[in-house]
């Protein structure tokens, strides 16, 4: 195995031990409550130190990765000015992703980083979706869709992708964001949305909606929705108003 | 074998040679004035499109959220949440057009940096997500750097400027391995941020997050959009999601390879793609965009030398 390899599989060991300690939360705690935990720390402090001290001793006798690294890119054709641009966001993004922090602009890009557990979920799960009549049929507003510009129906061109996310999901909660889709609706000429209650049994695959206005309020108010329960429009709750 | 569209091109040198150079010593190679130029339109597109969401104008009207901080001081923040921001994404708009076009790109790039750097921290302080634009603002800095508008510009078109003699340039090529790297560090953080504190790996590796999210998200996803039922029983195969987790990390973690050759370009642009691809059908707000304006710092500048030099001796008339 080359010099070079085991430097970095041993720097990639020391950095992954920095960032456990520097990313758990309550640290102290639980190396008072979790032995095994206490040993990995005792461990992690001493790898990570004779990492520190490798590198600074190579680094002084003009050798090793790092040193390789720091002299290439010192004589590289870059202009300065690009030269100290690139050390300082490569340092700030660094630090984001050693402490699995953020602080805008440098980002630890932590997409799915608090992780999940998935057991026992009902094979039926229901989502909310406003929808409106267009004579008898109900037409249902799938507002993610509406960032795809090859499916949209009723958004244009500025309906972006983390525009749909954050109607759907972030802000579906509030009046705001119902009163934002409402006037773009009335502006096509739809002039009340309702919400109904949309289904997927994963065990038939088969996809169903249900229209009852009074079943969504009540889904809306008991079940554990995803994102929270959405926001139902006050004219809706008044014609449910003794029928729940 | 099928015919080439490019006769004489040999297609496995498009995005790797073969010869084993890491992104240090690629920084002195020879580069492509137009990879650069093609680069600066791209990305004046993709601003053009962020800047012209209308999503500014709906999180002025949602309430505030995502309460994330930024490195800019309060009065800043201040000043662009209340006075600024009306104005500043017209601005950024305009100014992202005039980069596409390459108009005095030299005095649009340092004011496009800082309106869009502005116009996007109000948007952070009030979206909690990572999207494509958080990773735009360092190639849109770099580019201040560069001569970008020496080639496909108005710019060289009206003489306003003096481009090298030298197309081939290495001037051409440092910026092009920086967006590599870039690239490298968005999808090497993203794994490594999966796996870190270390004894969150055994969690990720279960799959239940890629499960919990497919699952949640199916009514929400262009998968059911396009074909209206789901693929599988979503709320049973968790070897399968556990399959699917660890494989995503792996492509993201094994982006680092273009750090240390140009061999597996390719493939690593293949394997990004069918990721954003499933990601896209999954429900999952993925940056495919900006992965594939990201990706043309993959390819080899000499396709791309070679590409325009068939153009040009096609457009000399004999």
């Amino acid at each position: 195995m080359s010099r070079s390899i085991r430097e970095i599989a041993f720097s990639c060991v020391a950095l992954s031990m920095l960032m456990t300690i520097l990313q758990t939360q309550q640290l102290f705690y639980y190396i008072h409550t979790v032995f095994l935990f206490k040993v990995f720390v005792v461990v992690s402090i001493v790898v990570i130190l004779s990492w520190m001290a490798v590198m600074i001793r190579d680094y002084l006798l003009k050798r090793g990765i790092f040193y390789y690294v720091v002299q290439k890119f010192r004589s590289s054709s870059i202009p300065r000015p690009a030269k100290y641009l690139i050390a300082f966001v490569f340092v700030g993004n660094l630090g984001a992703i050693s402490l699995g922090s953020k602080r805008y602009p440098f980002y630890e890009v932590g997409m799915y980083r608090q992780t999940k557990e998935f057991k026992d979920r009902d094979k039926i799960h229901a989502e909310h979706k406003y929808y409106y009549w267009q004579g008898s049929q109900y037409k249902i507003v799938n507002l993610r869709k509406e960032a795809s510009f090859f499916l949209a129906e009723y958004f244009g061109w500025g309906y972006t992708a983390d525009m749909a996310y954050s109607m759907t999901y972030f802000h579906k909660g509030d009046k705001e964001n119902f009163d934002f889709l409402s006037a773009r609706m009335k502006e096509l000429g739809i002039d009340t949305l309702w919400v109904g209650v949309q289904s997927v049994n994963f065990k038939t695959r088969e996809v169903t909606f249900d229209p009852d206005i009074c079943h969504a309020i009540t889904i809306n108010q008991g079940g554990e929705m995803y994102y929270g329960p959405i926001y139902i429009p006050r004219y809706q709750m008044e014609r449910c108003d003794g029928k729940l | 074998m099928g015919l080439s569209i490019f006769p004489g091109i040999k297609w496995s040198g498009v995005m790797g040679n073969y010869n084993e150079e890491n992104i240090l010593v690629r920084l002195n190679q020879p580069g492509s004035v137009y990879q650069l130029a093609i680069f600066r339109i791209l990305l004046g597109l993709e601003i053009v499109y962020v800047s012209a969401s209308s999503i500014f104008r709906y999180l002025s009207l949602v309430p505030d959220v995502a309460y994330n901080t930024n490195v800019f001081p309060g009065l800043i923040n201040q000043w662009v949440e209340t006075i600024a921001i009306s104005y500043l994404r017209p601005i950024t708009l305009i100014l992202a057009v005039f980069l596409v076009a390459g108009v005095l790109t030299r005095y649009i790039l340092p004011l496009l940096s800082i309106s869009f750097m502005l116009l996007f921290s109000f948007y952070y302080s009030r979206h909690n997500a990572p999207h494509p634009w958080l990773y735009i603002w360092f190639p849109l800095l770099l580019l201040n750097f560069t001569r970008c508008s020496d080639a496909l510009s108005l710019d060289k078109q009206l003489g306003l400027i003096k481009p090298l003699s030298d197309r081939s340039s290495p001037v051409y090529r440092w910026p092009m391995e920086m967006i590599a790297s870039w690239m490298v560090y968005i999808y090497v953080a993203a794994g490594v941020s999966k796996l870190m504190p270390v004894y969150k790996i055994w969690n990720w590796m279960h799959g239940g997050t890629s499960q919990d999210m497919m699952y949640h998200r199916f009514l929400h996803s262009n998968y059911f959009y396009l074909f209206n039922r789901p693929l599988f029983d979503y709320s049973h195969h968790a070897w399968l999601f556990a399959g699917l987790s660890m494989v995503s990390v792996g492509i993201e973690l094994f982006c680092i390879m273009i750090l240390f050759t140009r061999r597996y370009n390719l493939v690593i642009f293949c394997l990004l793609m069918g990721m954003h691809f499933i990601l896209y059908l999954t429900g999952v707000l993925g940056f495919m965009q900006l992965a594939l304006v990201l990706s043309i710092s993959l390819i080899n500048p000499l396709f791309i030398e070679l590409v325009f030099k068939k153009r040009n001796i096609k457009s000399i008339p004999t």
